[in-house]
């Protein structure tokens, strides 16, 4: 089961960047039936029946009356049938397809019994027992091969019969061949023979063979008698006759398929989706996963959730994002180097999983469904596009943000000034305030932490102290920086304004000329 | 003749390869099932396949009707299902090759009857390999003669094929006699020693398409890129002309890198397998002598060469210890039954 996003749903540098195609491959199971998936972003609605359901087998799972590695070892058996689907329509199935079908059919039906014993008000499929009842019928040995009527098979024998005749006069021919000439005429033919051979003579006279010059040799070929030839063409009319009477029986298993077709295809486009789901929970039971709850009030709550690709590079380091959001404007408030960027990025991985219908990496996570996300991050410019940075931010904010949307933007209006990027945040915060959606940025600027209606929240930092007049090591600061989040109270504000000098002491660790140091040294002894 | 008893478990894949269109291949093939059938007594399952489609059924050249494969009850055969509709309750259903791993639907089915039948297989080496994976779950036990081609150079990957069969065409054509010349030249080249081999182990991957060494072992450089096409590669080469290098290909020793290298005879070119070296002596190199040395990475084991022979005024050298055998001349008896 390859499953891919549709296109342009995460932009393709987000993608790489957050690996989304490892994630993915988590659910690369060998299914046939579900050779490959592409997941497109999934409306309210759909999203939360999308899940509904899972969370409804997943219950029975909890309840141990399902058990998803036994259900998708069993799927696993079912034939991919979309290839046969317009034969079977159009009433033209021939006899591998027959295989496929009642292979099909067979397994569906075992499977069905297996969720009956988690779901007995369900029932086996109406469909599936009449077309394995007529598949028994016409075929043998598990659908593989023709079950033959009493004409058909004395046909078969007297096809038989006729091979052997022709097989002895052939051998008798061919032995009379070689007495009367030496030659041995076996596959391959026809045979060259040198011009100057001693039985060319004999060859010659031989009523039995044709000769044909080409070059520097003699193309010896048979030269078959009546008595061959009536028996070859027996054997071919009896084949003839065989032919016909296997299309006429192909023609009336096709009639009696026929009316089952409508709803066996439902019921082949049911097993498909049921699969998938049973695919999702085997993986989610695999990589300890879990399900969205789905509230009204908008509005998210992850705890302990994960970036996968960020876990597998910190290992045990690694600290998942615990993060509660409301709705309106929340302010990601925080020093360099804290793991801002990495919050909305974890919080993007998740919302666009879940638009794709995905259990998620983590340990729980409470929102409402995420409609629309969109995500702004820090850029350079795109001179194709002719646009600064500035211009690229100020375009996403002409998007159409719909009610509940998830809005995320790093480092609000860092691409213009200082005075008039505050200002502009300001503006932006205050009109997201009031607005029913989820906006969630990260900012320097202290002037955002004076405005009201907003929700702030810091970066827990590393507390050090200048020793002696030099910065701690880097890898120091790099192992202690927390990467937790607290909510900033108003009575916190004038604390969360005390941290300006660290981006100092951060620089003071890059091969920066000498000269620029000694200036931020000088600008750290005050 | 050499058509031995199957010996151990497993499947054993002959592969059969011609060294030009109308070399007698089918013919080659027939002939080899049709012994293998006797002398096998029914002890494994022989299964037919092909690399692409074998099935034009009209000589082009001759404008006469080609062989077709003809296969026996009993036996096995894999093929694109299009060409089972007119054998409809003259074979068993063993398998059904499906996606994702098939780019189309291919049948492994049994005969109920002896039939003709066009043989269509997949062209690509995954799908060869992952075909050959569920062969082995179905007849455990069993020979595979698959249909080749020269121009694919998977072909002669060692997790591909065992052995080989060639039919090479001795013609009056000039072009036909060289790539009959050239393609038993290849088949003679020796295997690259230990040594080399150990140098060159991790090296060996598909998408490595050349690796140059000094000699003591140092990379000098690998490239991804079709050496031909590898400019760096050829560069280094000429610079490295006065000193002794080992330089592996995983790509045609193409015409033109044929010229390149040949006046480097501080050189030895190792090429991954046989179906590299192939068309060079067609061109006109003016009589340039390649002064490398070649060998091969991989073996190449050669069951039998079969010539066809359209005329005797030309000789081709065979490789030694090869049987070479001509089915279509009546006075070479050591081919009889």
């Amino acid at each position: 089961m390859k499953l891919e996003f549709e296109q342009k749903i995460v932009p393709d540098s987000l993608y790489e960047e957050l690996c989304f195609d490892d994630f993915l491959s988590w659910f690369d199971l060998d299914i046939p039936l579900l050779p490959r998936k592409i997941l497109r972003p999934m409306g309210r609605e759909k999203g939360e029946e999308h899940f509904k359901i899972l969370q409804d087998l997943q219950r029975q799972v909890d309840e141990k009356k399902l058990r998803p590695e036994k259900i998708i070892s069993q799927s696993q058996k079912l034939p991919f049938l979309d290839f046969v689907l317009p034969f079977y329509e159009n009433r033209s199935l021939e006899q591998y397809h027959l295989y496929s079908l009642g292979k099909f059919v067979s397994e569906n039906l075992l499977l069905e019994e297996m969720e009956m014993k988690s779901l007995p008000e369900s029932e086996l499929s109406t469909c599936c027992l009449k077309i394995r009842e007529i598949l028994q019928a016409y075929t043998q040995k598990g659908f593989s091969g023709l079950r033959f009527t009493t004409e058909e098979k004395r046909l078969r024998e007297e096809i038989k019969k006729s091979e052997k005749e022709v097989d002895s006069k052939v051998s008798k021919y061919e032995r009379e061949i070689y007495e009367q000439t030496g030659l041995n005429m076996i596959y391959p033919y026809p045979k060259e023979v040198s011009r100057d051979s001693d039985s060319v003579p004999k060859i010659l006279n031989c009523e039995m063979l044709s000769v044909k010059p080409k070059r520097d040799i003699n193309l010896i070929d048979y030269q078959l008698t009546p008595s061959v030839k009536g028996a070859i063409a027996k054997k071919n009319s009896l084949t003839r006759d065989f032919n016909q009477l296997m299309k006429n029986k192909l023609r009336k298993i096709n009639r009696e398929l026929h009316p089952h077709y409508m709803e066996f295809k439902r019921c082949y486009e049911e097993r498909k989706d049921k699969t998938f789901y049973y695919a999702l929970l085997l993986v989610k039971q695999h990589q300890s996963l879990c399900l969205p709850t789905f509230q009204v009030p908008l509005g998210c709550r992850l705890k302990n959730a994960v970036l996968p690709s960020l876990q597998a590079q910190k290992k045990e380091k690694y600290i998942p994002l615990n993060l509660d959001l409301d709705h309106g404007a929340n302010v990601l408030f925080g020093a360099n180097m804290t793991g801002k960027t990495t919050v909305l990025k974890t919080l993007y991985f998740q919302l666009t999983a879940i638009r794709m219908g995905l259990p998620l990496c983590a340990e729980s996570i409470v929102l409402h469904f995420p409609e629309q996300v969109e995500v702004h991050l820090k850029s350079a410019g795109n001179i194709k596009w002719n646009l600064s940075s500035f211009g690229q931010e100020i375009e996403f904010f002409t998007m159409n943000m719909s009610p509940a949307a998830y809005i995320l933007v790093d480092e609000l209006f860092q691409s213009t000034d200082p005075i008039g990027g505050a200002e502009l945040s300001k503006i932006i915060l205050q009109e997201f305030s009031a607005r029913d959606v989820v906006f969630f940025c990260t900012s320097h600027y202290p002037e955002v932490l004076n405005l009201q209606r907003i929700q702030l929240f810091r970066m827990k930092d590393v507390d050090f102290e200048e020793k002696n007049g030099a910065a701690p090591d880097l890898a120091y600061l790099i192992d202690s920086i927390p990467y937790e989040l607290e909510k900033i109270l108003p009575e916190n504000i004038g604390d969360a304004l005390q941290e300006s000098k660290k981006p100092l002491y951060i620089a003071l660790h890059f091969p920066l000329p000498e000269s620029i140091k000694e200036r931020i040294r000088e600008k750290l002894k005050g | 003749m050499t058509i031995d008893e199957k010996k151990g478990n497993g499947i054993t894949t002959l592969s059969f390869i011609g060294s030009d269109k109308n070399a007698g291949k089918t013919t080659v093939l027939n002939f080899v099932y049709r012994r293998l059938k006797e002398i096998d007594k029914g002890k494994s399952h022989i299964c037919l396949g092909s690399i692409g489609i074998n099935g034009e059924d009209i000589d082009f050249y001759e404008n006469r009707q080609k062989p077709m494969i003809s296969i026996y009850k009993g036996s096995y055969f894999i093929t694109a299902t299009e060409y089972l509709r007119d054998l409809t309750g003259k074979y068993r259903m063993a398998h059904s090759f499906t996606g994702p791993h098939f780019s189309k639907v291919y049948v492994l089915g049994e005969c109920l009857f002896d039939f003709q039948i066009i043989l269509e297989g997949p062209n690509n080496k995954e799908e060869i390999l992952r075909m050959k994976r569920d062969v082995q779950a179905v007849l455990p036990d069993s020979y595979l003669l698959i249909d080749g081609s020269i121009d694919r150079q998977f072909i002669a990957h060692p997790a591909v094929s065992d052995e080989f069969y060639f039919a090479v065409l001795v013609s009056t054509r000039k072009e036909q006699l060289q790539k009959a010349r050239d393609l038993l030249f290849s088949l003679s080249l020796q295997v690259c020693t230990q040594k080399h081999k150990d140098l060159l182990k991790d090296w060996v991957k598909e998408e490595n398409k050349s690796v140059l060494f000094g000699e003591g072992g140092e990379l000098l450089y690998h490239g991804k890129e079709i050496p031909f096409a590898d400019k760096k590669l050829q560069d280094i080469c000429l610079n490295c002309k006065k000193k002794k290098c080992i330089l592996y290909l995983n790509s045609a020793l193409s015409k033109s890198l044929y010229a390149l290298l040949a006046p480097l005879k501080n050189l030895t070119v190792i090429l991954n397998n046989f179906t590299l070296y192939q068309n060079i002596s067609v061109y006109d190199f003016q009589n340039r002598i390649f002064l490398p040395k070649i060998s091969l990475f991989h073996p190449v084991k050669v069951r039998g060469i079969f010539l066809k022979q359209e005329t005797t005024q030309y000789t081709l050298t065979t490789p030694k210890n090869i049987p070479v055998y001509n089915l279509f001349r009546e006075e070479l008896h050591e081919i009889r039954i």
